[in-house]
């Protein structure tokens, strides 16, 4: 438990710091809907005729006239990517910064088993991502309050169990190969996350291309469909999920006999 | 009685690299053993070998008894404080909360002696660590090795950065945990004084491998001895015998033996004005590592 909340403590910083700049730009942007909303019917049907364009970047079907429709298809897209990020960055740092940033003689010379440090550190992570998509939750909705509009429950509720999936499975992807490496290049977590956005937009361009929906986690959380069919994609979250443990798992053998240098 | 540390032909390499080998020594309950070896000899290694940090490919190592492995590495670590030498802790946090964080971590609710050790210390308790010099990091390092009363202290030059009396302040305290404690240290120093001073026995490595372990009064004045003869006497250096200075009137040397050869050798050579000291630490240092450095 001294553990848990002392990395707890570590991680506040950061954690404060991308919640708080991913939702002012969530936040922003809903409260701007009213201004734009007679803009947006006439856009709305204009983008019907960009139906493939739309598919690509994953918002296929979405009316751009309603505030759902709306945030599937631009506040949504802060939380997916910048989400995505943060989890990919948390995945990879969380454990590799002792080494990196020398701490680990403290850590690992205390009575705690390496074991007890990576679940620990792993769990954090976890409440971390948690958080983000609860306290996001809670800013969408205030925002719909805000601005009069009818919230939608239950879509942003499978919504934001997608997109805490989705934050889940790259964050352990991450965690598992950080327990195997050195040394990361700064700026890779976020540039490795824009990657795979953009490999899951790549995969809606043409049919040849779908077996990248194996490649990508991004397939897990595509708002469009969410919002227009209300169902998640079961398939590529047991498929990603079972991957994602299973690099875990390799990295949790991997740490154990992990020299640590300094 | 049973060592509380036993190492036996521990080797670690990095890759094809050497990093020691056959390191084997004893470490008893209440001694202070002083770990000597220049930059890169293979000291850190050890440390960081015997604390579980860095994974070796043979050999054993037994703490209060009992094999060191993975499984039970931290729990044996619960009697053990360990200051490393470059001191990094975590430098958002501030230095109670870090010493706090320390004490629960090693098992511990007690802060009576932290509180002693940080009065002690003048430890800056509310500053945050990105804000210390590293005389102060340092400090905080110290702190967080001994506030626990472990069994065994293990310290990688705890006192660089330390003002002298600071410095003085740390060897009393640390003299003290061990008469009242029987706290055992193995200290690695470059300061060859503090090891004069403090320590009971000393062992020396060099590339990779111990060379020489003993009580310092048996290598200084029995196993080396510091020799000083007329110039004009032809001498040659081999493993027993390290040429130190030569002047116009005089050669001295350090003899690595028993007085007996010594005397021998000097009959041999017709010597009729001798003079036998015994060398200070830093001479011996010299007279180990001059060849190559030590460097692996």
């Amino acid at each position: 438990m001294i553990l848990f909340k002392h990395e707890l403590y570590k991680q506040r910083r950061s954690f404060i710091a991308w919640v708080g700049i991913l939702n002012v730009f969530v936040f922003g942007s809903m409260l701007l809907f009213p201004l734009f909303k007679e803009q947006m019917e006439a856009l709305s049907d204009y983008m019907a005729s960009f139906e493939d364009f739309l598919a690509v970047m994953g918002m296929g079907g979405l009316d751009l006239a309603t505030a759902e429709g709306f945030f599937g298809a631009d506040a949504s897209m802060v939380l997916l990517i910048g989400g995505g990020m943060y989890a990919t960055t948390l995945g990879l740092n969380i454990l590799l910064n002792e080494e990196k940033e020398k701490t680990a003689d403290f850590l690992l010379t205390k009575p705690v088993s390496r074991s007890m440090i990576y679940i620990t550190k792993y769990a954090v992570g976890t409440l971390n991502i948690f958080l983000f998509n609860v306290i996001s939750y809670v800013f969408v909705l205030l925002s719909f309050l805000l601005i009069n509009e009818i919230f939608p429950f239950y879509t942003m509720g499978l919504y934001f169990v997608s997109n805490f999936v989705l934050g889940i499975v790259l964050m352990t992807i991450a965690y598992g190969i950080s327990a195997m490496i050195r040394k990361v290049p700064s700026g890779i977590a976020q540039g490795v996350a824009i990657g795979l956005y953009v490999l899951n937009s790549i995969k809606n361009v043409s049919t040849r291309l779908s077996f990248l929906q194996w490649f990508t986690p991004f397939s897990i959380n595509e708002s469009g469909k969410i919002f227009t069919e209300e169902t998640l994609e079961l398939t590529y979250i047991l498929y990603y999920l079972g991957v994602s443990m299973i690099i875990w798992f390799i990295g949790f053998i991997f740490y154990k006999k992990k020299d640590i240098y300094t | 009685m049973q060592p509380i540390l036993k190492v036996t032909n521990l080797s670690k390499y990095y890759g094809h690299f050497l990093g020691i080998k056959d390191v084997s020594f004893e470490l008893h309950p209440g001694e202070i053993l002083g770990f000597i070896g220049p930059n890169g000899a293979g000291k850190s290694t050890t440390i960081r070998t015997l604390l579980g940090l860095l994974n070796y490919q043979n050999g054993q190592i037994e703490f209060f008894g009992e094999t060191l492995n993975l499984k039970n590495a931290y729990h044996l670590l619960k009697n053990i404080g360990y200051t490393s030498s470059d001191a990094n802790m975590y430098e958002f946090m501030k230095v109670k909360d870090i010493l706090n964080v320390s004490l629960k971590l090693s098992g511990t609710r007690d802060d009576t002696y932290q509180k002693h050790l940080t009065t002690l210390f003048d430890v800056p308790l509310n500053k945050k660590f990105r804000d210390l010099s590293f005389g102060n990091r340092k400090k905080v390092s110290i702190v967080s090795a001994l506030q626990h009363k472990p069994k065994l202290l293990i310290l990688d030059e705890p006192t660089n950065g330390l003002d002298p009396l600071m410095q003085l302040h740390f060897f009393a305290e640390i003299k003290k945990l061990n008469k009242d404690h029987k706290t055992t240290v193995l200290l690695s120093s470059h300061h060859l004084k503090e090891i004069e001073n403090y320590c009971d026995r000393m062992m020396f490595i060099k590339n990779g491998e111990l060379i020489d372990q003993n009580k310092i009064d048996q290598f200084i004045g029995q196993t080396y001895t510091k020799v000083s003869i007329p110039s004009h006497i032809s001498i040659k250096e081999d493993d027993n015998i390290s040429i130190q200075s030569r002047t116009d009137n005089k050669l001295s040397f350090i003899y690595k033996g028993n007085v007996k050869d010594l005397l021998n050798l000097l009959l041999s050579l017709n010597v009729d004005d001798v003079e036998i000291t015994k060398p200070d630490l830093e001479e011996l240092f010299v007279t180990l590592y001059d060849n190559d450095g030590g460097n692996i």
